[in-house]
């Protein structure tokens, strides 16, 4: 009787299996109904919407574009003052063009809008200490950045989109993003240039 | 060892580790770990004075205050038939905003009270996001038994559903000698309402 190599014990004698067990795992993940794949790539704004070559972005039922990033001057709605905020903290405004190419009230249901800055922190618009503020001496008073539209507005209308945010004196503004959650992970994406900053 | 004995071995081998599979997945079924034993949280513990980090924020409990009566802004007051505690915190978001969805104390023998929802805590609410490296300084109250006071470790998690979720654990100081004091003294404690505290470079989020 021919002797049995051991040479390489147990991994070799089991190393087709144990190759085999690779493409079966990747499988497992790929065809399982529970789609782990997809509710990982889903969870997250991963995959931006690419701009037109004059910054415009189609999502959802809406044309976007990013008109300017300045710092907001909050007044006071019944005073006109200027709101204080505390040393260290500042606001920026940020206000976006928006074309609606279906009815207004169904296009961005529900956005909601990030700042990301240069250290790659994210910021939430809406800070509980804007809330109610008026943007500027003549401007509206500011509550949520839910992306409405103005009451009369139909399809084919343009107006504009404002978020309000508060972030560290430091934070300087390099992007800004307008998700939906039942569209991730496609979102809209700008960066914003020295041109948008004011 | 010849070519017969090393199959026989290696057969017998096979049936060990087959016996030992078969018995040790019937170990770990009969350990019968209950919903909330195999969704357990995993805690970070600290004290106060000291910032204490999950994945998503930063606190620091700075001090705890017992009170017989507290009152909100509007100075409407709230009795108790136990004492108040009033929890001075700092917190500041890590990366992305993030909001405080559980808070809670729990006493040496098991027992936990949520934060009362008898006044108005906005920090507790979903309208109330922690933003990065903006930190927030807020009170807490929480509603107890006078017995249960002077043995308690807060508990904050983002979630309002901890399991599975960082918890931080800090101890608080009340000595029973406060809690007899605060009953003592009908004078209202004021709580005041969450406010940034943009000047304060003290935390650990302050600079990426």
């Amino acid at each position: 009787m021919a002797a049995v190599s051991t040479r390489g014990g147990w991994w070799r004698r089991n190393r087709w299996a144990l190759l085999a067990l690779l493409p079966v795992l990747a499988a497992m993940v790929l065809v399982s109904p529970e789609q782990p794949h997809q509710v990982w790539r889903s969870a997250q704004p991963r995959e931006p919407v690419a701009a037109t070559a004059d910054g415009w972005v189609r999502y959802a039922g809406a044309r976007l574009r990013l008109r300017h990033v300045h710092p907001a001057d909050l007044r006071d709605p019944v005073t006109g003052r200027e709101v204080s905020l505390p040393a260290g903290v500042r606001a920026w405004q940020v206000t976006v063009e928006v074309e609606w190419l279906v009815e207004p009230y169904q296009a961005l249901p529900g956005c909601q809008w990030w700042l990301v800055d240069q250290y790659g922190r994210r910021y939430g618009a809406d800070a509980y200490e804007v809330r109610g503020a008026q943007l500027g001496v003549d401007g509206p008073t500011y509550w949520a950045s839910e992306c409405l539209p103005e009451e009369r507005d139909t399809v084919g209308d343009v107006g504009l989109l404002h978020a309000v945010f508060l972030v560290p004196a430091e934070a300087r503004p390099e992007v800004i993003q307008v998700t939906l959650r039942d569209r991730l992970p496609r979102y809209v994406r700008f960066d914003v240039a020295e041109s948008t900053r004011a | 060892m010849t070519g017969f004995g090393r199959r026989v071995a290696s057969g017998v081998g096979t049936l060990a580790l087959l016996a030992a599979v078969v018995v040790s997945t019937g170990v770990i079924g009969e350990q019968r770990l209950s919903t909330d034993e195999r969704y357990r949280e995993f805690t970070v513990t600290g004290e106060t004075g000291t910032w204490v980090s999950t994945d998503t924020f930063h606190v620091e409990v700075r001090s705890t205050q017992a009170a017989g009566v507290v009152a909100d802004q509007s100075g409407w007051q709230y009795q108790t038939s136990g004492v108040w505690l009033l929890v001075e915190v700092r917190l500041v978001a890590r990366t992305e905003p993030t909001t405080i969805g559980y808070a809670a104390v729990r006493d040496d023998r098991g027992r936990t009270w949520r934060a009362t929802d008898r006044l108005e805590q906005p920090l507790l609410h979903w309208s109330y996001p922690l933003q990065p490296g903006l930190p927030v300084a807020a009170t807490l109250v929480f509603e107890v038994p006078t017995d249960a006071a002077s043995s308690l470790t807060l508990r904050l998690s983002e979630r309002a559903d901890p399991r599975m979720r960082l918890v931080v654990q800090i101890p608080l100081r009340v000595p029973a000698t406060q809690v007899t004091a605060a009953l003592a003294d009908p004078e209202p404690t004021v709580v005041e309402p969450p406010r940034l505290v943009g000047e304060d470079v003290d935390h650990p989020g302050w600079r990426p």
